[in-house]
């Protein structure tokens, strides 16, 4: 009776800690629904910053990145890969499944592809760090960053290479 | 007796000695094949002969490790990799790929797609500017230094123009997109077929599976690739050889105890036997470089027709010396038909075929040998007890044959015949190699399941582009690459891997560079250039070449005699004849197709073993003729028409089709029957005939049946057709005394 209470105490003792880590995890709100977005994107070797905007579709697991301003150009993510609109279809785009599924997974908060690739770490001002594990990840990105209160409003990906993207995210819900 | 007839017995056996010496030696040193379309024959040219043996996928294997979550899958994988096994190369696709990109990243704006270079031929570069922005406001990372090397970023577009795959690369290995499995992808260092390696090397393999198996009993690993399948039929070849070896040689043992109740017919038999084994397979080791284990599985049917020899030999001797001289002749002359049988194998282009012929041939001389010299020397007359029983029910079955009429059995012969011929003419050959080997359903199962990835598993069937150098053949296939996209998009074929997707020739480097010095200077790309405050880059000479690039594509490139050859491999081929219509009108470009070839060979091959079957006949026919006469010759013919037809209907009515190897079985049901139908035509005491043939065909039917069971289809075929064959052939053979009651005076002689 004492050995089952002791037992007893321990899990409770033990569940805050375990209900802490997936809380950790799933610090932002998965993201669903339309958002609008600013990109800066900072390319070595270019005096000024490159910036754009548009929205993003998040719906039935597929992402639709819009960029409305200063091209139209439109990309869709999904599990199966990335595709990009040209000439009035999507056609596929090799080597990009891993950002496809990055994006997703940052955007919808999968833990267990964040937790499959990324050690996570907290950072100051609301911020989380994803560092890849292991390549081709890794070959592609040195961290990226997860900024905001409650629901995730800035993505900064540091590329190897030197190159850094700023994505700011707004919840907008009546976007076509 | 003369001196040297004396002799003759000693150095009979002095040569077996030599030849069993040779055999010690030899034995241990030599490799044995167990592939069975290595055997089979081709009727490709010599070059893609040689391409054939270059472009080896049998060393493949792929391993699917599913069942676990996600993270334990890569702990198993990585436990996996970190013992390594001599002779096997894990794949590393990570480091291959960023081998790739850092070779693409260190050669921006050499390498273009077609598209880009359709573009640039024609002047349209807004497109190509468009394209340019859109890439550059992606969120999605780019090459190092990208914009002052590429500022049109065409390198990026052309690698990411290259097709997806459905799995997801890691470093040591992919992923499925659901991260429900790990798929590792390895190479090994010797042939499958290479029976001993190939052996030791997969019970390594299945030690490392197990040991994971163990330590996650959740794990579900699937095997694919041709090193399992080998070892499979390797060892179930060899344990079928010494399975039904056993048996069949029990079964003569009992044999001769129930009809001699002595020991010594087992001393005799041994004396014919062992000779036969020993010169067959010397014979076999001394012709062939590499036999295959096959071979040996066929011909332990030595032991069903040696023992035939001795049977009649014991029999023989056991009566008088006069009698033993009187059936050597009838023995030499089934020898003779029985070798004439084998030497018709001997020509045929059939390399299995072929071992099993040289290894019979001189088993059965061997054995011939041993009788005419040996036995007589072993066995004094009246030495051996002969049952009673079984004598007397010899007599009772021979005078039961008697009550029935010369006239009854042609009537009845010939309509049995022709009903035979007719079901003949009714059904249907396969000459599909495929059905000849069967794996256990486990093991299908489990390339199926891998299979179904879909990732590197290509067709057997690939297209060649010759040409006079690599640059030649890189060129020519970048110029096929608009035809196979097309043939793709016409759902020919699911996809297709050329090295032409990953390089492109130096000449077509150059050209793309003089073509990309045009566009800057066109105003387009000039206002693109000036918004990014970027230089144009001056044009490149450091070409990639196949000298330079690393990747494993470059392996689809041979040299084969003085010329390249380019492999172009293929997916999901399902529209064989129309690609096969389409790549005849192209210069220098084939279709190259191992199975198809081997079937139309083995087509071929069926339409010979038919002629020599028909021919053999004939030729028995004529031997008998010319020994027994006219009328014992056609009754004879017959004899063989009938047990031959049957047993060709039995199987056929068994498989539901007819295969190349049921026409070997039926030249070896010739061989035999002729034996009894020599025996059942000459002056010998038809009681004796009746006992040795009895004996004969029950131990041939032992052997022979056993091989019915075999797993392997090839072996089950044929083994059931000589067994049917063989049973025929003896219950109407003592018919023949009924029809040929007056033997040739010379009969008896030869």
């Amino acid at each position: 009776m004492i050995r089952l209470g002791c037992v007893l105490l321990l899990a409770l003792l033990l569940m805050p800690a375990q209900a802490t880590d997936s809380q950790a995890l799933l610090r932002f709100k998965p993201l669903q629904g339309q958002l609008s977005f600013n990109q800066s994107k900072q390319l070595q070797g270019l005096p000024v910053a490159l910036k754009s905007s548009g929205y993003i579709l998040l719906q039935d697991g597929q992402l639709l990145w819009h960029t409305t301003t200063p091209v139209d150009s439109k990309l869709l993510v999904s599990p199966a890969g990335v595709s990009q609109w040209q000439q009035q279809q999507y056609v596929a785009v090799a080597g990009s499944e891993f950002v496809g599924q990055l994006m997703l997974a940052v955007l919808q908060q999968q833990h267990q592809f964040i937790n499959d690739h990324f050690a996570l770490s907290d950072a100051d001002n609301d911020c989380q760090l994803l560092q890849p594990l292991q390549a081709p990840l890794s070959n592609l990105f040195v961290q990226i960053r997860l900024c905001g209160e409650a629901t995730l409003q800035r993505i900064v990906l540091q590329e190897s290479n030197g190159n850094s993207t700023t994505i700011d995210l707004q919840p907008e819900a009546n976007l076509d | 007796m003369t001196k040297l007839a004396r002799l003759a017995p000693y150095s009979w056996l002095a040569i077996i000695i030599c030849l069993l010496a040779y055999l010690l030696l030899q034995l241990p040193q030599r490799q044995w094949s167990s592939s069975i379309t290595a055997l089979l024959p081709t009727s490709a040219e010599p070059w893609q002969q040689q391409l054939l043996t270059q472009v080896n996928s049998s060393r493949q294997l792929t391993l699917k490790l599913s069942g676990l979550a996600l993270p334990q899958l890569r702990q198993a994988a990585t436990s996996l990799l970190q013992q390594p096994i001599q002779g096997l190369s894990w794949h590393q696709p990570g480091t291959m790929l960023t081998q790739l990109q850092q070779q693409y990243q260190q050669h921006q704006s050499l390498l273009l797609s077609p598209q880009t270079l359709d573009l640039l031929q024609q002047g349209q570069y807004q497109p190509l500017v468009d394209a340019a922005w859109q890439r550059l406001y992606s969120p999605a990372p780019l090459l190092s230094e990208a914009l002052s090397q590429d500022p049109l970023l065409l390198t990026q577009q052309f690698m990411e123009q290259q097709t997806a795959g459905k799995l997801m690369l890691q470093q040591a290995w992919f992923e499925t997109r659901q991260g429900d499995a790990v798929v590792l992808y390895a190479e090994t260092a010797t042939d499958p077929f290479d029976r001993v390696p190939a052996s030791a090397l997969q019970q390594q393999l299945a030690q490392q599976l197990s040991a994971l198996s163990a330590q996650w009993p959740q794990l579900h690993i699937a095997r694919s690739g041709v090193l399992f399948h080998a070892v499979h039929a390797s060892a179930n070849a060899s344990f079928e050889m010494q399975f039904y070896g056993t048996i069949s040689l029990l079964a003569i043992l009992l044999l001769l105890v129930f009809s001699f109740r002595s020991a010594r017919p087992l001393l005799l038999a041994t004396v014919v036997l062992l000779p036969a084994l020993i010169a067959g397979l010397a014979a076999l080791l001394l012709v062939f470089q590499q036999p295959h284990v096959l071979a040996l599985v066929f011909a332990t049917t030595l032991i069903g027709i040696a023992i035939d020899y001795s049977f009649h030999g014991m029999l023989a001797a056991n009566q008088a010396r006069s009698t033993f001289s009187a059936m050597l002749p009838s023995l030499a002359l089934g020898l003779l038909t029985t070798l004439l049988g084998y030497l018709a194998l001997l020509w045929l282009p059939f390399g299995l075929l072929q071992q099993v012929a040289v290894f019979m041939l001189a088993g059965l001389v061997a054995a011939f040998i041993s009788v005419w010299l040996l036995l007589p020397l072993l066995l004094a007359p009246r030495q051996l007890h002969n049952s009673y029983w079984l004598q007397h029910s010899c007599a009772r079955i021979t005078q039961g044959y008697q009550r029935a009429t010369a006239l009854w059995v042609w009537l009845i012969g010939l309509s049995a015949s022709a009903v035979v011929v007719f079901l003949l003419l009714q059904g249907r050959f396969s000459d599909d190699v495929r059905l000849f080997s069967q794996s256990p359903p486990g093991l299908l199962q489990q390339e199926a399941e891998v299979r179904a990835l879909g990732a590197q598993q290509w067709d057997s069937r690939f297209l060649v582009l010759l040409a006079d150098s690599t640059e030649q053949a890189l060129a020519q296939e970048h110029v096929l690459q608009s035809t196979l996209t097309q043939w793709q998009q016409q759902g020919w074929f699911a996809r297709w891997q050329g090295l032409s997707q990953q390089l492109t020739s130096q000449q077509q480097q150059a050209a793309s560079q003089q073509l990309l010095q045009q566009a800057y200077q066109s105003p387009a790309l000039q206002t693109y250039l000036s918004q990014l405050q970027l230089q144009a880059p001056s044009a490149r000479t450091d070409w990639l070449t196949t000298a330079n690039f690393t990747s494993p594509l470059v392996k689809q490139h041979f040299r084969v005699g003085t010329q390249t050859a380019a492999i172009v491999l293929l997916q999901q081929v399902s529209e064989a004849a129309l690609l096969q219509q389409a790549v005849a009108q192209l210069p220098a470009v084939y279709l190259l197709d191992p199975i198809a070839d081997t079937n139309s060979s083995l087509q071929q091959l069926r339409s010979q073993l038919l002629t020599w079957l028909l021919l053999a006949l004939l030729l028995s026919i004529a031997v008998l003729s010319w020994r027994r006469g006219i009328k014992a010759a056609l009754a004879s013919a017959l004899l063989l028409t009938l047990a031959i037809g049957a047993a060709l209907c039995f199987s056929l009515w068994r498989q539901q089709h007819l295969n190349v190897f049921n026409l070997v079985a039926a030249l070896l049901v010739l061989a035999l029957a002729l034996d009894y139908a020599v025996f059942f035509t000459s002056t010998l005491h038809k009681t004796e005939v009746m006992q040795a043939v009895l004996l004969s065909a029950a131990t041939s039917c032992l052997a022979f049946g056993m091989l019915s069971f075999s797993q392997t289809p090839a072996v089950a075929s044929f083994g059931f057709t000589v067994f049917s064959g063989v049973a025929l052939s003896a219950l109407l053979a003592p018919l023949l005394t009924l029809i040929c009651h007056k033997e040739a005076v010379s009969g008896g002689t030869l």
